[in-house]
């Protein structure tokens, strides 16, 4: 659906050039939602800014449902702009027209039938449950109630893709949950292909099918979430996954523990083997679980336990082996 | 001193202010007409927007900047071969709206510009991602979210011109600046001139309270 090529982004400052996004190539699939995740000033913005040309990239290519796009202009470009809507952080709305206003500029935008602005609106609104506030002005909504505005606006034209810059990063914890399951239903019922930056990981690991990081201008690792959540392979993606997962213990404990300290990271069908309990038995090492998740990530389990070994040197190196062959990965965090 | 001769300076009063509602009133909507397309044209030619241009915002700037360092009692001299041009005389409250008109648009371009500066970057980029028409964005993003602050602009604008129109008495304009000049000082009527100053004192607050008035409710 989307192909991007070599995308380079170079920014000219004062005395040198800076390159915000550095020969990043991603492919995203029709129908996914594809997560982008980053620090501040990673360039990942700047990267979804590339999709709809609002960033129109140094050198490289978009690619868009088989169409080179990077060279539109003027009615070429707005067109295509038209069949992709974006979402933003801080909404964007026009603060001095109401909601059905707001509603209505996309598809005037698109040059829309003006019989058809008013159906269609109140179709939106009742898509993303605002339809009690088609005259209120955006100064008079929430953060959440905004951002369904927003989504409204960008989905006015039926956009075959929907663009997604931090859009839970200004609201709480709950109104978060409900505007991903928001993206999450729309993506399900029309299959819209979508492009989500975010700095937060537990927003990728709720509704993204594939997830890209990126540092530094960079696209460091892809591959599906769980792939990722479970078996990290740059530092920094295992930095961010560390974060997610918060598995801080005392440092009393750690002072005063014996043996080693295993993290276990399973998933899918072995989380259901009792892989701890054969250990025990046929090994002789005493096991005490400190710390432990187990999250569903698009369905399927990912499970982390930080577990306590005490044995034998030499029967602790067969047991850490052991479990190895059995779960995703065993490493040890301590001792 | 001697008591005010109302009945003899009535005719003069409301003659004075009749040319100053109409050196305002003209400049005034000169400067809506002109000043906001020029101000807009300053906008979005600037850097990182829509329809950047350099040379284009440079000059633009450049006239506006000319126009405005320009005393404006320099300024009324030196436009009155154009006033001349225009008008046909240089005498008179329509002879005076010429260099009203020009101080008043390029002041209020320069309001306009930055009451467009003011206006959320992001909803401007959300209209762009939208497909929108310069046009569109103009009309339904840039001048819907100034909109307060361009009734603002034009208070100043029109606070400034009455107190430029009283200049305007050099050239002939006529107005209730230059009534107070002529009496209060030429003649040493104090109390005329006093009784011009409270009354343009009154104006200026009508306007101003009525600009903030209107723009408060947008």
């Amino acid at each position: 659906m989307i192909d991007l090529q070599d995308i380079q982004v170079l920014f000219l400052e004062k005395t040198r050039s800076f390159a915000a996004v550095n020969n990043v190539s991603l492919h995203i699939e029709k129908g996914e939602i594809f997560g982008i995740i980053g620090t501040s000033g990673a360039g990942k913005s700047t990267l979804l800014r590339t999709i709809n040309l609002l960033q129109p990239p140094t050198s490289g290519k978009v690619i868009i449902d088989k169409q080179d796009v990077t060279h539109y202009q003027g009615d070429q470009l707005r067109k295509l702009r038209t069949h992709a809507g974006m979402i933003f952080q801080h909404f964007n709305l026009i603060h001095t027209k109401s909601v059905h206003d707001n509603i209505a500029f996309a598809l005037k935008a698109a040059k829309a039938d003006k019989k058809e602005i008013a159906p269609r609106v109140n179709e939106l609104l009742d898509l993303v449950g605002l339809s009690d506030k088609k005259n209120a002005l955006p100064g008079q909504l929430s953060g959440g109630q905004k951002q369904r505005v927003g989504i409204a606006r960008a989905l006015a034209n039926k956009p075959k893709i929907l663009l997604c810059d931090e859009p839970t990063s200004a609201l709480d914890l709950e109104t978060t949950n409900s505007i991903l399951d928001l993206l999450k239903d729309i993506n399900k019922k029309t299959g819209i292909t979508m492009v989500l930056i975010t700095h937060e990981m537990a927003v990728v690991k709720k509704i993204c099918h594939r997830m890209a990081v990126m540092s530094k201008g960079s696209v460091v690792e892809t591959g599906t979430v769980l792939d990722i959540f479970a078996n990290p392979q740059y530092e920094f993606t295992k930095q961010l996954v560390e974060h997610s997962y918060d598995f801080d213990l005392p440092p009393r404990l750690l002072h005063n523990i014996t043996g080693k300290i295993l993290k276990i990271v399973y998933r899918g069908d072995k989380a259901e083997a009792p892989v701890l309990s054969d250990a025990a038995q046929n090994y002789k090492v005493k096991l005490n679980i400190l710390h432990g998740k187990i999250e569903y990530i698009n369905d399927q389990p990912l499970g982390v336990l930080l577990v306590n070994a005490i044995a034998e040197p030499e029967e602790l190196t067969k047991v850490i082996h052991y479990i190895n062959s059995q779960v995703e990965r065993v490493e040890v965090t301590h001792g | 001193m001697a008591s005010i001769d109302w009945i003899s300076l009535l005719p003069d009063l409301t003659k004075a202010f009749g040319e100053t509602f109409f050196m305002v009133g003209i400049s005034l909507f000169l400067s809506v007409l002109l000043g906001i397309p020029l101000g807009l044209l300053l906008y979005v030619t600037s850097k990182g927007l829509f329809i950047e241009n350099v040379i284009i915002n440079s000059l633009g700037g450049l006239i506006i900047n000319i126009i405005r360092s320009t005393p404006f009692v320099i300024l009324l001299v030196l436009l009155l071969p154009l006033t001349q041009n225009l008008i046909g005389t240089t005498i008179g409250p329509a002879a005076a709206s010429v260099p009203l008109s020009i101080a008043a648009i390029a002041f209020y371009a320069r309001l306009v510009e930055g009451s467009l500066w003011e206006v959320d970057r992001g909803v401007i980029e959300a209209a762009v991602s939208m497909g929108a028409t310069p046009w569109m964005i103009i009309k339904d993003v840039l001048l819907s979210e100034s909109l307060s602050g361009l009734l603002r602009g034009l208070t100043i604008t029109a606070v400034s011109l009455i107190g430029y129109s009283a200049m305007a008495g050099i050239v002939g304009g006529g107005g209730i600046g230059d009534l107070a000049i002529r009496f209060g000082y030429y003649r040493y009527e104090t109390n005329v001139m006093l009784i011009t100053v409270v009354l343009l004192v009154l104006l200026v607050q009508l306007v101003q309270s009525g600009g903030d008035y209107i723009s408060k409710k947008r």
